[in-house]
């Protein structure tokens, strides 16, 4: 159940509660979800899968939904159902912090799905039906082949072409070719590489003058691009990034931690975007996750690249047992 | 769900807020409930277009309501005339502008608008790209718009010069500098290459270009694009010496062993020769600058001629104290004499800017980059002293500037070094305030030949980037930070290969207590 406000998002569902079952892992406080409704949640996940069908073309349709708004009965109106490749990668990562070991997820069906969501210049978009394509759509193919095990989900070599012609003449990472470099699409691009093994397609002077680029957009908190001002998510997309690129100590965690508890709302919890405004799941679980990369005391410790924590990614390894 | 302000109202106000929103929710599922039970429906085609464009201008981002106007599109498309197209074309492009003046930044509309506009029989780009400019008007940071004017652009036929000069307006009206710097930097390369193909942008423009980040940087030092634009200007990626092979710099021909290191990361191994036969043996990169050969040529006191051949040149080893060498000298390496003059040019400004503004981060930091880039020897001193500023300046990221002294003391370490290689038995790193440990692989011949190395009275909090030094017989780390944490600092030296050690100390430092020495030599030994 979601409140009116979010009506946006309806079509979402499956991300929000990615950032709800997500965030209440970090704050240790699964467990205290009973199992019966842990399982319940399992069960929504699973419900929202697309099957393929006797139709060849049905398996590129494969993945999850957002949401049941769009679940149609008929075998006719099949068709009018796609995946969202957001949703699918939320959808599974929601499924290992909830303890399932993914033996329902039909997984050659799910990477087809993915590929067929692969534009000739190496991007992704969301669905079938047809979208923007763009750097997130990247990280979301890469964290769905690799949690799969199954990287005949991409053509890694287009992959790389996209991300290095996205690089800015900043020296960082934008949605695409042509445009600025943002703290978003870093993030995407750079855990994206680090899951396929492939972040040395760049050079040691390019990551160091992402490096810089990176540890330049802190202001208190963290910015996403120059001369914006400071947002709580990108405490972790920044922050995640220097983690994963080694540099995370050289921030200033005293400034980052004031900023990011200045956002919290004292009447009804979470983090916002910026002080004194309304508070959003998302900006809380990021809020959480930026104040877990400097250790702070109750949170768990966070899978950088995987966007989940270490004893959640822990279990995916241990899960993966199925031949390539 | 980004950024809504909080507003306080009163109960009734609140109660008639809430039944507002059932009432909405109410119209919302009745609206989606018919959307989908009418779907493929080509019958009511027009009752869909009523139904979802209601839905979408309060919500344009349910993408899958947009797929299914396109998907009634392209069947009006197969039948409809072309002036009846153009209108309905008109229409939907109204519609995406309403939902955008609702959300400027929705993916869905702004894809939509250049998905639909191809349709149009005679769609007016041109048309866009005002559109775009009344958009970033008011908010020039907006990357949708941005995107979308690179589109209306091509789609106008625009040339990439007619793109540049678009950009080049966009810079003199101070209108966003950021993106018309970025703008321009993807069509300068298609609008003024360089005839030569030795670099990315033609030396004459080039140079003008050096000169608009001049300007920029004299009006507001504190706009850092134009800083970054500079450094990208001044990079590897603008410059010839991108394209050039990695050169070796140091050759060294011992009795087992021989090692090339090289001035960038090289893919290729080199080869060597001995008195005109090539030498076998399986080379082996030992770290991205590094190459090494274990060979069993034995004495090389009665070698005549010793040569190695890499793709970026050839160097002759000449006899020495400790085995056959060639060391290149630092001058001749990257830079050719132009690149030098212009980066002499840059440093000349930003020092001139200093004395006009004395507080500016981003010239300091561009300056200490330049020096670097120059003469490492010739501007240790200065260097040192502008981090020291940059730590005062920004103290936000003083950790990130230790760590860039500690890259180049190291740097300035290593090109005294490799000069003259007697000195390499004892190598001293002592209060260098170093915080990390950079360039030792660069150390390639020092790090085989070392028998003592004092890093004492620095800053190391781990030994991470510890190399291999086989010939390490006395090893001092006292007076630094290393970390408490149980075993880090012993698997660092654990890995550092350090069979040969035999003295070694550790105190002064947070792990002191915790480490075993006695213990730690005699494991180290049977490694």
């Amino acid at each position: 159940m979601m409140p009116p406000q979010t009506q946006k998002g309806d079509t979402q569902r499956l991300m929000f509660a990615f950032f709800a079952i997500s965030g209440l892992d970090i704050l240790n406080a699964l467990e205290s979800c009973n199992a019966q409704h842990r399982q319940d949640m399992i069960e929504w996940i699973y419900s929202l899968q697309i099957q393929p069908d006797d139709d060849e073309e049905s398996w590129s349709r494969c993945g999850f939904m957002g949401s049941c708004t769009f679940k149609l009965q008929s075998k006719e109106s099949r068709e009018y159902q796609h995946s969202h490749i957001a949703m699918t990668y939320t959808a599974l990562s929601s499924l290992i912090i909830l303890g399932d070991d993914l033996s329902r997820v039909n997984r050659p069906a799910v990477i087809r799905g993915v590929r067929a969501l692969q534009q000739p210049d190496g991007s992704f978009c969301a669905h079938l039906g047809g979208s923007e394509n763009d750097m997130r759509f990247i990280f979301c193919a890469a964290v769905i082949c690799y949690t799969l095990k199954d990287w005949s989900g991409m053509d890694m070599p287009l992959v790389e072409d996209f991300i290095k012609s996205s690089l800015s003449y900043e020296g960082a990472i934008a949605q695409g070719p042509g445009l600025e470099a943002h703290g978003g699409s870093t993030y995407c691009a750079i855990a994206a590489l680090v899951l396929m093994g492939r972040l040395s397609i760049f050079s040691d002077e390019q990551l160091d003058r992402l490096r810089n680029w990176l540890l330049m957009r802190q202001v208190a908190g963290f910015q996403g691009r120059p001369n914006k001002p400071d947002d709580t998510c990108y405490s972790f997309w920044v922050g995640a990034t220097l983690k994963l690129l080694d540099r995370y100590q050289f921030t200033d965690k005293k400034k980052n931690r004031e900023f990011i508890l200045s956002t919290q709302q004292n009447l009804t919890g979470g983090f916002s975007k910026w002080p004194d405004n309304t508070s959003d799941p998302l900006h809380t679980y990021f809020g959480l996750c930026g104040l877990s990369l400097m250790g702070e005391p109750g949170l768990k410790e966070i899978d950088c690249a995987l966007n989940m924590s270490v004893d959640a990614a822990k279990r995916l390894e241990q899960i993966q047992t199925w031949d390539s | 769900m980004h950024g809504r302000l909080k507003v306080r109202t009163t109960e009734q106000e609140q109660a008639i807020k809430r039944k507002e929103r059932e009432q909405k929710v109410k119209a919302y599922k009745a609206a989606m409930g018919r959307i989908m039970k009418i779907r493929g429906n080509v019958e009511l085609n027009d009752e869909m277009l009523i139904l979802t464009r209601e839905v979408l201008q309060r919500n344009p981002d349910i993408y899958t309501l947009w797929n299914i106007r396109r998907e009634i599109f392209l069947s009006f498309k197969k039948e409809k005339s072309d002036e009846e197209m153009g209108k309905l074309v008109d229409n939907e492009v109204k519609l995406t502008e309403n939902c955008l003046m609702n959300n400027q930044k929705s993916y869905c509309a702004w894809h939509h608008r250049g998905w639909v506009l191809d349709l149009h029989p005679e769609p007016k780009w041109t048309r866009e790209l005002a559109l775009c400019t009344e958009f970033l008007k008011q908010d020039e940071r907006n990357f949708h718009c941005w995107d979308y004017l690179r589109l209306a652009a091509a789609k106008s036929g625009f040339s990439p010069l007619k793109q540049f000069e678009l950009s080049d307006e966009k810079i003199k009206d101070n209108f966003s500098n950021y993106s018309a710097w970025h703008y321009r930097s993807k069509l300068l390369p298609l609008t003024h290459p360089d005839p030569e193909g030795n670099a990315l942008i033609e030396p004459r423009q080039h140079s003008y270009e050096l000169g608009q980040v001049e300007s920029a940087a004299y009006t507001d030092p504190n706009d850092s694009s134009a800083w970054f634009y500079q450094r990208w200007l001044l990079g590897r990626d603008c410059s010839v010496a991108q394209r050039q092979p990695p050169k070796p710099l140091l050759c060294w021909l011992g009795p087992h062993k021989a090692i090339v290191s090289f001035s960038k990361h090289s893919r290729l191994a080199p080869q060597l020769f001995v008195d005109g036969q090539t030498v076998e043996g399986e080379w082996m990169m030992e770290s991205k600058y590094v190459w090494v050969l274990k060979h069993k040529i034995g004495n090389v006191d009665l070698i005549k001629k010793a040569e190695v051949v890499t793709e970026g040149g050839r160097l002759e080893l000449q006899p020495s104290s400790i085995g056959l060498v060639a060391v290149v000298a630092e001058d001749s390496q990257e830079h050719n004499q132009v690149v030098m003059d212009t980066l002499k040019g840059q440093l000349k400004n930003c020092k001139l800017l200093l004395t006009l503004t004395p507080d500016c981060r981003w010239t300091y930091l561009t300056a200490v980059f330049l020096m670097q880039a120059i003469d490492v020897r010739l501007f240790h001193g200065e260097t040192m002293e502008f981090l020291d500023k940059l730590i005062q300046l920004d103290p936000l990221r003083a950790g990130h500037y230790d760590d860039l002294r500690s890259k180049y003391v190291m740097e300035f370490k290593l090109s005294l070094m490799e000069g003259s290689f007697g000195v390499q038995e004892s190598v001293s790193l002592s209060q260098c305030h170093l915080s990390s440990l950079y360039h030792f692989n660069q150390l390639a011949l020092v790090r085989e030949m070392c028998r003592k190395l004092d890093l004492s009275h620095n800053c190391l909090v781990t030994l991470d980037s510890m190399p291999g030094l086989p010939a390490l017989e006395w090893l001092d780390l006292s007076d630094n930070e290393l970390t408490k944490e149980p075993g880090r600092v012993d698997k660092n030296l654990r890995n550092a290969n350090l069979t040969a050690l035999k003295s070694l100390s550790v105190q002064d430092n947070p792990c002191s207590d915790l480490l075993d020495i006695e213990d730690l030599l005699q494991t180290l030994s049977f490694k």
